[in-house]
Parts: structure tokens; C-alpha cells; sequence
């Protein structure tokens, strides 16, 4: 079966939130306020879970919320390669590299590390329960120092809605959580968690330049 | 089972960015990205995947940020290098926070062809 196919049944699969622990206080944003970045430079995630490819995922579903949030984004996979022809071949060496040398490279305002702290799959009979925790944190470009920080653990089920037969519904459960097992669909659950740790009020990101409410949210961020 | 198609609709925007208020057309790209790392051989699939992506955004004027310059890149792999400057030079045209990086990856093109071949080369190197 051609991955595509593939991908297209375990689309039908979509993971959708029950719930997400938010036990962080508000974030203080005069820092990120006073450096008004414009531009992101996102590079590799560095990987803590038990998931090998949790940095794949990450990596290809973290440019479209940072852009559509209202900011420039470097191309990742772009960035990614180049980074690696500089010889930092994996993300904890980017992760070491000094921040101001990285952001004039490539004439970034900021630049976002993420590390992958949790990716944990539970597969039960009827479901599978996917907790993911990403810890971002976002560097000034001139100076090194936190902009923005966010760490939280989001909770996953993938979504079988009921068709009022509970032996199907059994069925389609078990089918679900075979799939997801076999190889699961993380591309939907990444996009969704980015999403959310982006604009969540009083723990993401400020709407940035591009964005319609770029220095409108001062009461949510 | 209302409540279910409504988290359904809600995640469905969230993921496929029909939601109200997108900027931006990004056709599949996070599937075709993650795709791409997946089978790093399919270097060709991915470029047309971006071309797409590419043209269907020009058409809306609603090209993501780096959409050109991953197109571009992706064009410099495959050798094809007068491609890659014209998309590199269309990411710093749409984009001034691109500036710096770009006139960095089109001063690079003209100095020399790609290091790798795609194909085997790329996929030795490759994790």
C-alpha cells in the first residue's frame, strides 16, 4: 500500500482534544513587548520522548500556526539542511550554539527552541490516549535573553463518533485503535498542539505583524 | 454525538486551516513535509508537492512565508539552479525579513553546484 493511501485511511483517524493541564501562572510579556520581533528562526527539535520521529512531526506542523500567528518563518527544512552542512548535524548542538551568532546567520528578530518533552501513546482496547508536551522557548536575536516560554502537557483521544449501534461503535473503537497503533497519524495531534501553545490567551504568542490584531492584544498577552 | 462533530469541526478547521481568518493557503504541507522525511528517496514528490502548493498560493496571492524559499531549495538539490535563484529571489521580494538569509542562499548558488546528487548521495548522508 502506497504511504499516501496509507495516510489517507489514517486521516480519517483524527485525534481530537479532551482536555489540556494548564497549571503554569500567566506569562509576563514586557520583554517579548519591548523586542517586537517580526521574524522566527524555528530550528530542529530536540527529542525526550520515547517517540523517534516526534521531531518530524514537530518540525513540519510548527510553521503554519507561528505564520498564521502574524510572523515571518524561516523555512524549516531549508534551515534544517543548512544547519546541518554547518556541521550542527543534530538539535542539541543547535541547541548549545550561541543564539546571537545563529540569528545573524540568518538575520532573524528571534529564534525558537523546542524540545520534545513527552510523546506517550497509551493503547487501550477501545482507544488510544496520546499526551504530548512540547517546551518552547523563544530567544532574542540581539541579545540572547527569554521573549516567551511555554511548557504544557496536552491530552489526545482520537475522535470515533457514535452511530447509535453500540456493537458497531465497539467495532469502529477497536478498528481505531488498531490503526493508530499500526501507524499512527501524529500529523493532526502536532498541528493541534502548536497551534493551541501558540494562541492560547496569556500563555502563547502576542498576534505578531502580519496579523490583524498585532499590538490590539495587550489585555490578552 | 452532536458535541463529537462539533470537536470534530472545530479540530477539522484547526488542522486544515479553514477556520475564518487564515492568511495563508498551505495546501498539504505538513503531510507532504513529514512525508518527505519519512521516505527521504522521494525528493521528486516532494518538489512537485511544493509546486503545487506554490502555484495554488500565487493564484490567491497567499503564499506562506519560506513557501518560496523551501521550493527553491528544494529546486537547488535537484540541480537545478537558475530555478532556485528565481525562487529565492520571489521569497526576498515578498519578504524583507528574508533579506539577509536570502542574499546568503542566491550568493552561495553562484558560487557552486550542489554537493550531493539526489537520490543515493542525499540518502547516504541522510540519518
Amino acid at each position: 500500500m502506497s504511504n499516501n493511501r496509507l495516510f489517507l485511511i489514517l486521516a480519517c483517524f483524527s485525534f481530537v482534544v479532551t482536555g489540556c493541564a494548564t497549571t503554569e501562572p500567566d506569562y509576563e510579556y514586557t520583554a517579548f513587548r519591548e523586542a517586537d520581533p517580526r521574524s522566527v528562526l524555528i530550528v530542529p527539535a530536540v527529542n525526550r520522548s520515547v517517540q523517534v520521529d516526534a521531531p518530524d512531526f514537530f518540525l513540519a506542523t510548527i510553521t503554519r500556526p507561528a505564520a498564521e500567528r502574524g510572523y515571518y518563518v524561516y523555512p524549516v527544512h531549508m534551515v534544517k539542511r543548512l544547519l546541518e552542512d554547518d556541521g550542527l548535524s543534530d538539535a542539541d548542538m543547535v541547541h548549545s550554539a550561541d543564539t546571537v551568532r545563529l540569528a545573524e546567520l540568518f538575520g532573524a528578530d528571534s529564534v525558537l527552541y523546542v524540545s520534545i518533552e513527552q510523546w506517550n501513546a497509551k493503547y487501550m482496547f477501545l482507544s488510544t490516549t496520546v499526551t504530548v508536551e512540547f517546551d518552547y522557548l523563544l530567544k532574542d536575536g540581539k541579545t540572547g535573553e527569554e521573549l516567551w516560554r511555554s511548557r504544557e502537557a496536552r491530552v489526545y483521544t482520537p475522535s470515533s463518533s457514535s452511530t447509535g449501534n453500540p456493537i458497531a461503535d465497539l467495532i469502529a473503537g477497536a478498528v481505531t485503535a488498531a490503526a493508530t497503533k499500526a501507524a499512527p497519524n501524529y500529523v493532526p495531534l502536532s498541528t493541534q498542539a502548536n497551534q493551541e501553545a501558540v494562541t492560547e490567551a496569556h500563555h502563547g504568542v502576542p498576534a505578531g505583524p502580519y496579523h490583524a490584531d498585532y499590538k490590539k492584544d495587550l489585555d490578552l498577552f | 454525538m452532536i458535541k463529537c462533530i462539533l470537536l470534530l469541526c472545530i479540530a477539522c478547521g484547526l488542522i486544515t486551516g479553514c477556520a475564518t481568518g487564515s492568511m495563508y493557503e498551505w495546501g498539504d504541507y505538513e503531510k507532504d513535509l513529514y512525508l518527505y522525511y519519512k521516505n527521504p528517496d522521494n525528493l521528486d514528490e516532494y518538489m512537485d508537492a511544493l509546486q503545487e502548493i506554490v502555484s495554488d498560493s500565487e493564484k490567491a496571492d497567499k503564499v506562506p512565508p519560506g513557501m518560496y524559499a523551501e521550493f527553491g531549495y528544494i529546486l537547488y538539490e535537484q540541480g537545478r539552479i537558475a530555478d532556485a535563484k528565481e525562487y529565492f529571489q520571489k521569497e526576498k521580494d515578498r519578504w524583507p525579513e528574508s533579506s539577509v538569509f536570502m542574499d546568503m542562499a542566491i550568493g552561495n548558488l553562484t558560487e557552486s553546484a550542489p554537493e550531493r546528487q539526489p537520490d543515493s548521495k542525499s540518502v547516504a548522508q541522510q540519518e
